[in-house]
Parts: C-alpha cells; sequence; structure tokens
C-alpha cells in the first residue's frame, strides 16, 4: 500500500449499497479494509439504504428523486464517496445529475456527488494508485463485466490490474464477456424464465473458461451467477473482487455452505 | 392523396415545433446544402489502389485477370474455356467495349439478360478500391439485367477508373451527368446468401461468380 | 391499424415461454448467436475510423429529422422530374389501399416483392392477396418464411428462426408440385432450387414492390442494399415498381448516402460492404431497352411524424441494421416473434408501442436487463436503453403498469427514504432467510420470488446487515 496519504488522510464515504449490506457485508468490510490500507479515513453514513435503482429503473423518478435526495445529503461532507458497485456508481454519477437536470435547487448537488463519487476499483487504481502487497489467492478466476460498469463508467482494465497483484491468482477472460448475466435488478423477478435463461448462457460460457471461481464488481450480477451454479450443482466459487483483493476469502464464497470445521 | 402530403408535413411542422411552412429559402438552404455536399470522414488507406482493390475483391469471392487492352476479347474467351463455356455473351456498353472488334469467333448479345442467360460481359463506369465495389449505370445500351440473371459476370475495369473512396465515384457520376440514370448499382462480389443457418452460399438470386478483367494500357 | 397480435402482459409472457422451450428454434437461435457479434466485431476492428463515421452518421440522420418536410419536398422533386410518381400514406391502411390501386390499375395477377419491413408493418401480402394477386416474397429468408405463413423474426435475417430441417420440409411440400420432387438437404441445393423457383417469378411478375434502405434527396432514387440481389430483380424485371419506406428514410446527398453505407454492412452482418448496393430513381428513361414503365413512391408516416420534437425522435435515426437484435440477450433467447409485432429486439421494444399504442406493448419495455449493449453497438448512437427508460418512466406517470406492483415499489422507496426505519424492518426477514439458507449456503425457494428460484438458488444472506455489524464495531471500538 501507499503510504504517502498518511498524513492528510483522504475522507471517503462508502455508500455500501443494499445488496452489500444484506446480502453480503463482506464485501463493504473489504471495501473499507482496502481503503483503510489506501490511507484512507473511511466513514459510513447510517442515513443509507439504496440509491434507488430499483425505482428509477421501473420508471419512477418521483421515489427515486426522494432516495437521491437522501443519499445526496447524506454524503454532502465527504471529499469522495467509493462505491464497491459500478451499476450503483453509475446511478450516483449519471443518474441522479440527469435526474435532478431541470431542478434548480438540487442540480449543483447532485452534481457535487457525481463529481466525487467513484467506484472501488476504479478509485483504488485511478485515485489512489495503490499498490497491493502481500494478498494471495490460489486459483483460475473468470472476471464478470458488470454491464452498467462496463459501459456507462468504463470498468474493464481497473479490476484486472489490480487482481493482477493479488500472488497466485490467473485471469481468465470469459467468451463473449461483454454479454450480460440476465440479472437486471428486477428483470430477475419479473421475467424470472427469461433471466434464468441468460444467466444459464453465461454460465455455460464461464464453465468454457475452465476457472475455478467467478470474479466480478457488482453484487447484483454475483448473486445472480452464484445462484445459477449452485442449482447446477457447479463448484465453481464467485466472489466480489474487493474481497479477493482484501484477502477475505476464507469463508463461504456468495452462495456456498459455510463449512462444517469452520461453523 | 394531397390531402395526406398536406397533413404529414403539417405534422412534421407541428411537431418540430415551428409549424411554418418551409419558405423558399429555407428550401433554398437546403438545396445548397446537397449541391455543396462534401465527402465526410472516410476510412484512410494509402495502399496502391489497383492493389487494394483487387485484395478487396478477392476477399468478397470475386476473381480477376489483368490484361492488356488488345485482349479483351481472347480474355474473355479464356477465362469462359475453362469454366467449360461457349464464346458467346450478352454484352454491355462502356468505352472499352465498344472500341472492342468482336471476331467471328465469339456470339454476342445485344439486349437484356433472360432467364437463362449464362454469361453476360459489362464494363464498370467506376471501381472502388475502398471496398472493392464496381459501379454500373444503366443506360441504352446498358440492361441492368445483365448484372443480375446471368450465372457468370464478367466486368471490364479501366484501371485509371479505379478510385479511392465511394464518394470518388458519385463525383465521376455528377460530372457525368449519371447520377440522372435509372439505375446505378454498386457491385461488391457474386450474389451470396446467409439465411439458411446464416452460412454463407453464392449464387442465391444473381451471378454466382464474378469475374474482372482489368485493363492496365488503355 | 390491423396488428397481427396484440401484446399485453400475458401474452408476451406466454410467446416468451413458448419460445424458451421451442426447441428448434432454440436450435436455430444457438446456431445463429456469437455469428453477427463476432463478424461485425473483427470489421469495426478493421476500420480505426468507425466511431467517427457513426458520430457522422447520426449527426446527417438528426439534421435530417430536424429539416424532414424541407427535405421530404425536395427529394419529392427529384423522383417527379425523374418521371416517378410519389404518394403520401398517414397509416398502413392508406398505404395498402394505394399499393392495391396501382397494381389494381396495371392488372397484375403476380406481385414480387424485396424485403421491406414496411410493408409487413403495413401488413401488406394480405391486401394483396384479398385482391387476387399473388404476391411472392423473393428474400430467400422471407421467402421461406412466407412459405411457413409466418412473418419475420429478425429484421435482417427474417429466417434466422428456421433450422435447415424445417427449411428442408417446406420446400419438399411446396415444391414438388412444381416438379421438384427430390427431396434436398443440404444447404446449397435448397438454395438452388429456390433460385430456380424464383427465377421463373422474378421473369413473370408485373409488379415489383421493394422497400429502401435510404431515399436520396439529391437524385430522387431509392437505395436498396441486399446480398442476394433479389431486389433488384424486383426492380428492374417487372413493368412497375413500387418503392415503399418511412417518411424517415431520407439522406440529403450521395455523399452522406456514403457515410451511412459504411455503418450499414459492418453492424449488420460484419460485411465491409453488401454484394449489392443500388440507386434507382424513376421509370426507365427513354431509349432504355429495359425497365419499369412506372415507378412508385409511397412514404409512409403511421405515427412518425408525431415522434418529431419529442424524447423518442432519435429512435427515427433507426437503419433497420439489426445491431440490437443481434447484441440483445433476450432476443437471443427468444427470437423475434414473441415481440408480437414486426419490429423486435431492443428497436422493437422502442418503436412497437410508439406506432402501436403504449397500451399494448406493455412488457416490451420491461423485458429488457438494460445491459446498454443495444446502445453500445447503434451504428447511428441510438440510446435504445435510455429511450426504454423512458417507457417505463411514461408507463409509471400514465399508470399503466400494474397496480400491485406499484404499491410494492411504493412501499419499499418510502422505507427506502428512512433508513433507520429500513434497517430495522430488513432485520427480520433477512435473520430468517439466513436461518433457512444456512445449511446450503443458499435458498431454493423463495417467497414472493418464485421466479427467482425456479431457474436458479437465491444466495442466502447474511444474519445481520452491514449497517448493523459496522455499528456494533464502532461501539464496541
Amino acid at each position: 500500500m501507499t503510504e504517502t496519504q498518511i498524513d492528510s488522510p483522504i475522507k471517503v464515504g462508502l455508500f455500501v449499497t443494499c445488496l452489500a449490506d444484506l446480502m453480503r457485508p463482506q464485501v463493504a468490510f473489504a471495501a473499507v479494509a482496502l481503503l483503510e490500507r489506501a490511507g484512507c479515513r473511511v466513514r459510513v453514513p447510517r442515513a443509507q439504504s439504496c440509491c434507488g435503482q430499483p425505482a428509477l429503473n421501473s420508471g419512477d423518478r418521483a421515489s427515486t428523486m426522494n432516495i437521491a435526495k437522501g443519499v445526496i445529503r447524506a454524503f454532502s461532507n465527504d471529499d469522495y464517496v467509493v462505491v464497491p458497485s459500478g451499476s450503483c456508481a453509475d446511478t450516483l454519477i449519471n443518474k441522479y445529475p440527469d435526474l435532478f437536470r431541470h431542478d434548480v435547487k438540487w442540480a449543483g448537488r447532485a452534481q457535487d456527488l457525481a463529481d466525487k463519487t467513484f467506484e472501488l476499483t476504479t478509485f483504488l487504481v485511478e485515485r489512489l494508485g495503490v499498490e497491493l502487497e502481500q494478498v494471495s489467492y490460489p486459483g483460475v478466476c473468470a472476471y464478470h463485466d458488470s454491464c452498467s460498469g462496463l459501459r456507462e463508467l468504463a470498468i474493464h482494465q481497473q479490476p484486472r490490474a489490480l487482481l493482477q497483484q493479488v500472488q497466485g491468482l490467473s485471469l481468465r477472460e470469459v467468451d463473449d464477456g461483454s454479454a450480460c448475466c440476465g440479472f437486471g435488478g428486477l428483470f430477475s423477478v419479473k421475467y424470472p424464465d427469461l433471466s434464468g435463461r441468460i444467466v444459464g448462457d453465461k454460465c455455460a460460457q464461464i464453465a468454457q473458461t475452465e476457472a475455478d471461481t467467478v470474479l466480478g464488481g457488482d453484487l447484483g450480477c454475483l448473486l445472480n451467477i452464484a445462484g445459477r451454479l449452485r442449482r447446477e450443482g457447479s463448484d465453481l466459487k464467485v466472489f466480489h473482487v474487493a474481497e479477493v483483493l482484501a484477502g477475505m476469502t476464507d469463508g463461504p464464497a456468495i452462495g456456498e455452505a459455510e463449512s462444517e470445521d469452520k461453523a | 392523396m394531397n390531402r395526406a402530403r398536406e397533413q404529414i408535413l403539417g405534422t412534421i411542422r407541428k411537431s418540430l415545433a415551428d409549424g411554418e411552412p418551409r419558405t423558399a429559402r429555407r428550401l433554398e438552404e437546403l438545396r445548397s446544402r446537397i449541391e455543396n455536399s462534401r465527402p465526410q470522414v472516410q476510412p484512410a488507406f494509402d495502399d496502391d489502389l489497383l492493389n487494394r482493390f483487387c485484395q478487396k475483391h478477392v476477399a468478397v469471392h470475386g476473381t480477376y485477370d489483368r490484361i492488356s487492352v488488345d485482349h479483351i476479347e481472347s480474355a474473355v474467351v479464356k477465362h469462359l474455356a475453362s469454366m467449360g463455356l461457349d464464346a458467346q455473351w450478352h454484352l454491355g456498353s462502356g468505352p472499352l467495349l465498344d472500341a472492342t472488334q468482336w471476331t467471328d469467333k465469339v456470339f454476342v448479345y445485344r439486349k437484356g439478360a433472360d432467364r437463362d442467360t449464362k454469361v453476360a460481359l459489362s464494363e464498370a463506369v467506376a471501381a472502388v478500391a475502398e471496398t472493392g465495389t464496381l459501379v454500373m449505370c444503366s443506360g441504352p445500351t446498358v440492361p441492368p439485367s445483365q448484372n443480375y440473371l446471368p450465372d457468370d459476370h464478367l466486368i471490364v475495369v479501366d484501371r485509371r477508373r479505379i478510385v479511392r473512396h465511394m464518394e470518388d465515384a458519385w463525383a465521376i457520376l455528377r460530372e457525368s451527368g449519371a447520377t440522372k440514370r435509372r439505375a446505378i448499382n454498386l457491385i461488391t462480389g457474386p450474389s451470396k446468401t446467409g439465411d439458411i443457418e446464416q452460412t454463407i452460399q453464392y449464387g442465391a438470386h444473381g451471378p454466382r461468380r464474378l469475374h474482372l478483367l482489368i485493363v492496365e494500357d488503355a | 391499424m390491423s396488428v397481427s397480435t396484440t401484446s399485453h402482459r400475458v401474452e408476451f409472457q406466454d410467446r416468451a415461454k413458448k419460445a424458451l422451450q421451442d426447441a428448434s428454434l432454440q436450435r436455430a437461435l444457438a446456431k445463429a448467436r456469437g455469428g453477427f457479434v463476432d463478424h461485425r466485431q473483427d470489421a469495426i476492428d478493421a476500420l480505426p475510423e468507425f466511431d467517427a463515421i457513426r458520430d457522422a452518421a447520426r449527426d446527417i440522420k438528426n439534421h435530417v429529422l430536424a429539416n424532414l418536410d424541407g427535405y421530404l419536398e425536395l427529394y419529392e422533386q427529384q423522383v417527379i422530374e425523374n418521371g416517378g410518381q410519389v404518394h403520401w400514406a398517414r397509416d398502413a391502411e392508406e398505404a395498402c389501399q394505394i399499393i392495391a390501386g396501382i397494381c389494381k390499375d396495371a392488372e397484375a395477377k403476380t406481385v414480387t416483392k424485396g424485403k421491406s419491413m414496411v410493408s409487413e408493418e403495413m401488413h401488406l401480402n394480405p391486401v394483396l392477396e384479398e385482391a387476387g394477386i399473388t404476391v411472392v416474397e423473393t428474400d430467400l429468408g422471407e421467402y421461406i418464411v412466407q412459405l411457413a405463413g409466418e412473418t419475420p423474426s429478425h429484421i435482417i435475417a427474417p429466417a434466422v428462426h428456421k433450422t435447415r430441417e424445417q427449411i428442408t420440409d417446406l420446400f419438399h411440400e411446396h415444391h414438388s408440385p412444381l416438379g421438384y420432387t427430390d427431396r434436398v438437404t443440404q444447404r446449397e441445393a435448397l438454395v438452388n432450387e429456390a433460385r430456380s423457383v424464383l427465377r421463373e417469378r422474378f421473369v413473370s411478375a408485373d409488379v415489383g414492390i421493394t422497400g429502401a434502405n435510404f431515399l436520396v434527396a439529391e437524385t430522387g432514387a431509392n437505395v436498396i442494399v441486399t446480398n442476394e440481389g433479389n431486389g433488384d430483380l424486383t426492380s428492374c424485371l417487372p413493368r412497375v415498381h413500387i418503392v415503399t419506406a418511412g417518411i424517415e428514410k431520407i439522406v440529403p446527398s450521395l455523399d452522406d448516402l456514403s457515410v451511412l453505407l459504411r455503418v450499414l454492412a459492418r453492424s449488420a452482418t460484419g460485411q465491409e460492404f453488401s454484394a449489392y448496393t443500388s440507386l434507382y430513381s424513376g421509370p426507365r428513361r427513354p431509349g432504355d431497352m429495359e425497365g419499369p414503365e412506372a415507378y412508385h413512391v409511397v412514404l409512409l408516416d403511421n405515427g412518425r411524424s408525431r415522434l418529431l420534437g419529442g424524447q423518442y425522435q432519435p429512435m427515427l435515426r433507426c437503419i433497420r441494421c439489426g445491431a440490437c437484435l443481434n447484441h440483445c440477450p433476450v432476443y437471443g433467447s427468444i427470437g423475434g416473434h414473441a415481440y408480437g409485432w414486426v419490429y423486435s429486439g431492443p428497436m422493437g421494444s422502442v418503436l412497437t408501442p410508439l406506432l402501436n399504442g403504449f397500451d399494448q406493448s406493455l412488457d416490451l419495455p420491461n423485458a429488457c436487463t438494460l445491459n446498454g449493449r443495444c446502445k453500445e453497438v447503434c451504428p447511428v448512437r441510438i440510446p435504445l436503453s435510455d429511450l426504454l427508460l423512458k417507457h417505463r418512466v411514461e408507463q409509471h406517470e400514465r399508470r399503466l403498469s400494474p397496480g400491485f406492483g406499484r404499491f410494492l415499489l411504493g412501499a419499499w422507496a418510502w422505507l427506502a427514504c428512512r433508513p433507520r426505519l429500513y434497517q430495522g424492518v430488513m432485520a427480520l426477514p433477512l435473520r430468517v432467510m439466513h436461518m433457512l439458507g444456512r445449511r446450503r449456503g443458499s435458498l431454493t425457494w423463495l417467497p414472493g420470488a418464485s421466479g427467482w428460484t425456479g431457474s436458479r438458488d437465491f444466495p442466502a444472506p447474511a444474519r445481520r446487515s452491514f449497517m448493523r455489524q459496522w455499528r456494533s464495531r464502532k461501539v464496541r471500538s
């Protein structure tokens, strides 16, 4: 880790994301660890729940704006806001300013938030230029690029650059890797047959890489992929990239049972 | 019918917010944009035009011979013989073809192709190195059916008429007034289809084979 | 307007489910998938200027749309100058009447057609057939689909949903009476048989109807792009040539046309250039030895003019390349027919509600993961996924979305705005789900989301949320 920022710690607010909060707290702990090791002072405002995507993607702008105002307020004093999800970061960075485009009072504040918000791996690579040390993960990993992160925030090289520093880890690219995994938030519940079919295809392509682990930067996709792999009886492990980077892979992977000896 | 016209144009004007009929001056502006039209972004390449053209033509399953202007007939006869075909064909028109004295060893039909036409011999108005495309124009002695009905289509190309980009071909057509012809046909390789299992098959409805005779010394 | 199938929520879901279970459809889709994507990528990798050309293509289309009335007038003048006629149709029915009228005046018995999505949009074939006219689709894919009594399932590959076995059966059934009694199964033989059957149709047709990829205001030409040459035989051989086109198809000049042609084939099939790109203007000229005696253009509005100036105007830039279909995971799973109308995939999901009525196609904008790949590949940079989201907003604001879903969403959003309460309320279900899934690490059944667990597990959540754990950690330290 770089030590240069110790003198004047960067104040970072962590936007946990609702999925990390409820489904996989370890992702948020990993994000905190990574940021703290990089010399940041991490704050987790209590006044946060979700970025509002379920409402936004259902066409409910009014509800989304209400949620967004809470997020904007909660992080108004942080230098940076870091999000361990490309899709939620995209909401804060691109969707909030668009929502408040015509709102004199909030447009500026939404833009301020957008300007200081970063997806986790992007922040680590592009803002902090971190160098990991003494992290290892003995595995062959397939990286799944999530759609919002990839297309709206150009997240592609950042996680790979970090993973290259992990000892024992080798990366495999998935064929047609930029294809969606079929999650799509509420889509996966409203159109489960379609969603299930698409994630089936994705898992087949992941299996072709002969990797033993699937990594990604968005829990939505990872829950979807892990759920499908579990159903198929596959023993592929699924982790959020932050967990691997922070060395927090001793416990069960996403969707995996706690092993008896550890429990 | 006129009511439909007025209504559609009216809705367009209303939707575009000004609601006003276009004044003569506005139409003049659009017309002038057309008249002063210039090439925009074009793919850059430095290759020699002839080489590039041939390479692109081969890439779309075409074949060619580079020949001298005195050997048009013999080149055609030789190519047809190699395919086991007789020395007869439907003949188009163009400066090189018109200047060729056909011997009595061959038989040419100066008419449109029909359902059973085996071979047609045409001349390209221009050829585009960018994509390996041949530019054909219809006219009193150039029936476009010759481009589409024969099994084998042979096209004579004057090397000097190979241009870099598509827009250069438009310039040639504009200059000669050929943009006013009924048909301008751009041909890039033989006919093909991918409609059965997305696998390419040649000779869907048009020519199964496309062979060029590139005249180097006209 | 007449619509072949209305699309209610249930109908789309049913069709999608059927499509997912249709083994031969799935075989055909699996065969097609990847090919289009890889070919396009190769073509684009070979053209460093692709993005700049896309920008230019978008700008040309925007310029035309902003001046559409003027360009339509200029185009019309050129067509008339060339000796052709322009007809204006406000809707599908009017267009069909105009075309049927032209065919009747020409005493047409047989009509050949080049592939025209606009004529599918008009539902033209049944109208002509009712008038006693034999209509023959000549694009091989459209021909296959016509023999099957179906509609195209893809705008550039109409028979993409058909396997070779199905095509073999269709040809055997329909060509046997014409003397082709051998059952052919190989691709080459199938193509040759169709070539031979359709050749007779081409030379005997009275009227040829084609679509138009573009209409060039500079020369009054309609442009058709094909690989087979069927559009050209349809344009050149019959006595009468009718062109059908949406009013948005105009490009100002030949130079503008070049820009659009450079993105069209690459986006559609990954070709640099299609085999045949033809510009036809007016009837045969004096002295020409062949060509149609009459040339008609039928310009179809059908709701397009209303879209100008509004939030959906970018959709009118569409050049119907099919790239968004080829890159859409939903299209790739169910094919085109499930969408219920002529246009499918992302462009169809945006366009169908606009042209056909919002309440007729509520599912389409929602049956999308918003992955944005369609927007990424669009050659004229239509923000397709953003437009789908605009549809959702409109559905929500017009209260067209299902009431129970709206209630749940509203309740959740209310809670999400009150983080402390939210954190408290979420604790119990979290704990229950954690308990249920602990042993396996995931749940195989989830109340309220049994759809999800129909095809995959639901990974078990943590026992306590991050926010709770974080707080106790802070308290401890």
